[in-house]
């Protein structure tokens, strides 16, 4: 019976793992049919939604499963609840990734007004955040998925100039509105993803540490609060 | 100890049992001899006694004294009795009583004694009520006795005699019984012993070492031992050339230089070797339950689901880009083989080779921009080039000798021009820098305008060029692209056509075979000319090849055609294939997706927009 419990448990942790890997490859692929003004791999990023939400309602299911018939405790129980979270935080990432594929087919018919330097730079970060925070949950290195949610910051930083410079062109040029309302979606967006990759790192802390991160990055935060109790 | 305690108990109850049967049979034979013995003495005293009583039988008197004398010297109840029956006097009875003493003529004893001389008897006495032993002796001539002595001793007597020796008969028939069960057990215990010897022997000679004879066994175990001496060495040889090969194995899974991964068929890892950690990035002391706690790429992936299935080839490859941020950047090719029989989870089932191709994706990045970055330096300085010698030409006064120079001139830049074009596509394709327009063109108008481009050429060359092509015949490509396609395969037909031959350009396919799906398109390139050795035709779509050198010479070409033409090809998701025979002519088969039929291609827009 707990043999049989062991091997579901690693099996969601696979399954969950395969689904991290697709989204950040539909990450790569929408950013990928932006810059390349590509609307077949764009189309395509948006008809591969289909498996990823597949994976959600499975991952959901065999994590509920697990929780409703074996009754886990300690490090089992936190690594299931976490599944669940880590698994919506993944479904979410690929509706994201949707998000940029269909700018990027609506951009594909406009003439590129300025390079494409900003985005591209955001998205590596995105990506990378994805990557290391599920680097930091496979590995259970919750240095690692700090480091991981530290740099969320960089990433509101570089969306926020964005803005900045799209409302400038905009200012400048009407004709630009509509391409700089979908660049800024774009951005938006991987600004989401860089928020839910952080989601992410700390749930790999919480299984690692079995200590709650949520809205406070303080590396030394359980020491300090002991002592007031 | 709980075995000896086992081992022993049979032994004990059959003691037990054995000397319970032993003392029962004693006690039967200690008994009749005591009885027998008594008897006897009973008898001899009759002898003595009846001589006495001779006398009273004959006057049936009553010698009450004399009875009572008689009984105490012969420790025996005596009674004397009549021919007839009547009880004259008893030692046991009072003379008052003897009247109610019934008749004892019908007495065992009497009745034997009657008939010959003595007479035994054993019963409960009716008169004292006692198991008794009698003995009765006829007195008086056999035809008419005077009378009967009996003497009688109690059971009870005779048990009280044989008392004593009955304990000692327990005591020894319980150590027999003790004995031959110790003497079970002692058996039973040199045998088990003999086994264990014997299992232990097995023991050691299953774990391939020679197993130490015992001491003391028996020749039975002794041959035994000898057997297992020979398994214990076949045992060795068979482990040690099975050791030898499981760490030749092992050494060459760890050194070799390309990364290898074991997986079941629920893509569990197994085994992953040095090379394919390092080549994988994966930090020391990360997990590795599972192929992705090493490997995420979903291409990857897929090839290692598809290879468990046994569906990948050996040149099916997935290209992993391992970041730069911090490490160099990194190109990996995995290819993955399924491994036969491996049907259950814990099994190997695939095993994934990770090879590192940075180094040679290097080259061929730094070849292509070599190529690329030449070709447009030369393309300036060639174009000046023709400009210069087109314009001197262009002369109509120049002496005879400068004219062939000239001419020469011209068709040598001409022809570095073209080579230098040829460079910068192929060049521009391979690098992926080529982005195709695709459209829906009409196939016909198409082949018909690249025959009109070189006309020229081949009226030159006396050949004729006939297209053959379906009347609404669809593909979907670059216009541009495609017309290069056909132009490079039609000039090539034509240039090797013999003088006064016909090339044909057949085109067919396109035909619905489903909702939204048609066939291929199909087109045949076809010239009756010098055709091409068949080792030569895997080889003619790879750059710079020329068939012959020496026909090299004769026909002007750069070598890039074909192979451009197959990048094209490959770019549009189409094929070619050759088929030739020396000297009777080729047939160039191309190969490109038909459009989609008009209604289907409609509705799909309107999805997706």
């Amino acid at each position: 019976m707990k043999e049989h419990f062991f091997e579901k448990l690693e099996s969601l942790r696979r399954q969950l793992i395969g689904m991290g890997a697709e989204v950040e490859n539909q990450i790569r692929l929408a950013v990928e049919a932006l810059v390349e003004s590509d609307a077949t791999k764009a189309r395509k990023v948006i008809d591969r939604d289909k498996v990823i939400d597949q994976m959600e309602i499975k991952n959901d299911e065999d994590a509920i499963d697990l929780l409703a018939t074996q009754q886990p405790v300690a490090s089992d129980l936190r690594l299931l609840v976490s599944a669940l979270k880590i698994n919506a935080d993944l479904e979410r990432i690929g509706d994201h990734a949707v998000n940029i594929a269909e700018s990027a087919e609506r951009l594909s018919r406009f003439r590129p007004f300025k390079p494409w330097i900003d985005i591209p730079h955001m998205a590596e970060i995105a990506r990378g955040m994805l990557q290391e925070s599920l680097d930091a949950f496979v590995r259970k290195d919750s240095a690692l998925a700090l480091a991981v949610c530290k740099r969320d910051d960089l990433l509101d930083e570089k969306n926020k100039s964005i803005i900045r410079e799209l409302l400038t062109y905009m200012a400048e040029n009407p004709a630009l509105i509509s391409a700089s309302i979908e660049i800024m979606s774009v951005s938006k967006n991987l600004e989401r993803v860089g928020d839910l990759a952080t989601n992410i790192g700390e749930e790999a802390i919480y299984i690692a540490e079995g200590e709650v991160i949520k809205h406070n990055l303080q590396p030394n935060r359980g020491a300090e609060a002991a002592p007031k109790g | 100890m709980s075995r000896i305690l086992r081992r022993s108990l049979v032994p004990v109850l059959l003691g037990v049992v054995l000397g319970g049967v032993f003392a029962f049979a004693l006690s039967r034979v200690l008994d009749s001899v005591v009885k027998g013995h008594s008897r006897r003495e009973l008898v001899e005293k009759l002898e003595r006694l009846s001589p006495e009583f001779e006398e009273d039988l004959r006057t049936l008197a009553h010698p009450v004294e004399r009875i009572r004398q008689a009984a105490r010297q012969a420790g025996a109840r005596v009674t004397l009795i009549a021919a007839d029956g009547t009880v004259l006097g008893d030692s046991e009875v009072s003379p008052e009583r003897l009247e109610q003493v019934e008749n004892h003529a019908s007495r065992p004893e009497v009745l034997a004694a009657r008939r010959e001389l003595v007479g035994f008897g054993a019963r409960t006495s009716a008169t004292v009520l006692e198991p008794f032993l009698y003995v009765a002796r006829r007195v008086g001539p056999e035809a008419a006795p005077y009378g009967y002595l009996r003497l009688a001793i109690s059971q009870n007597q005779l048990d009280l005699i044989e008392a004593p020796f009955r304990g000692t008969l327990y005591q020894v028939s319980l150590a027999a019984g003790l004995l031959v069960g110790l003497l079970v057990f002692a058996i039973r215990q040199r045998h088990a012993n003999d086994l264990e010897r014997v299992r232990a022997g097995v023991a050691e000679a299953t774990a391939g070492r020679h197993p130490a004879t015992p001491a003391g066994g028996s020749e039975e175990t002794q041959e035994v031992f000898n057997a297992l001496a020979r398994f214990a060495r076949l045992v060795a040889k068979e482990r040690e050339g099975r050791e030898k090969a499981r760490l030749l194995a092992r050494t060459v899974f760890e050194q070799v230089p390309v990364g290898l991964l074991v997986v079941d068929r629920t893509l569990a890892l197994l085994d992953a070797n040095p090379a394919a950690l390092a080549l994988l990035r994966a930090p020391a002391g990360a997990p590795r339950h599972a192929l992705v706690d090493l490997v995420r790429d979903p291409e990857t992936l897929r090839l290692f689901t598809a290879g468990i299935r046994g569906e990948t080839s050996s040149d099916e490859t997935a290209v992993l880009r391992l970041g730069g941020e911090i490490s160099p950047e990194q190109v990996l090719e995995v290819n993955v083989r399924a491994v036969p029989h491996g049907a259950a989870a814990g099994e190997p089932a695939a095993v994934g080779v990770v090879r590192n191709v940075t180094e040679r994706e290097r080259t061929e990045t730094m070849r292509r921009r070599f190529v690329s970055d030449v070709s447009h330096e030369l393309r300036t300085p060639i174009a000046a080039i023709r400009a210069a010698v087109e314009t001197l030409a262009g002369e109509s006064d120049l002496p005879p000798d400068i004219a062939r120079l000239m001419s020469i001139l011209e068709r040598q830049s001409s022809e570095m021009e073209a080579l230098v074009s040829d460079l910068t596509d192929l060049s521009q394709i391979e690098s992926g820098a080529v982005k195709l327009a695709i459209e829906p063109i009409a196939l016909r108008p198409l082949l018909l305008s690249v025959v009109r481009d070189l006309a020229p050429a081949a009226e030159t060359r006396n050949v004729t060029v006939a297209v053959e092509a379906v009347e609404n015949l669809e593909i979907v490509g670059d216009t541009r692209r495609l017309s290069q396609v056909f132009r490079n395969l039609v000039d090539n037909a034509v240039k090797f056509s013999p003088a006064g031959q016909r090339v044909d350009i057949l085109a067919e396919g396109g035909m619905p075979i489903g909702p939204g799906r048609a066939s291929p398109v199909i087109v045949h390139v076809v010239d009756r000319g010098i055709g091409i050795p068949r080792p030569e035709q895997d080889r003619i779509f790879q750059r710079f090849y020329r068939v012959d050198p020496s026909r090299a010479k004769a026909v002007p070409g750069t070598g890039l055609g074909l192979a451009i033409v197959k990048h094209l090809l490959i770019l549009h998701g189409g094929t070619i294939r050759v088929d030739s025979e020396s000297g009777k002519g080729s047939r160039f088969t191309v190969t490109l997706p038909a459009a989609v039929p008009r209604d289907v291609a409609l509705e799909r827009t309107k999805e997706t927009s």
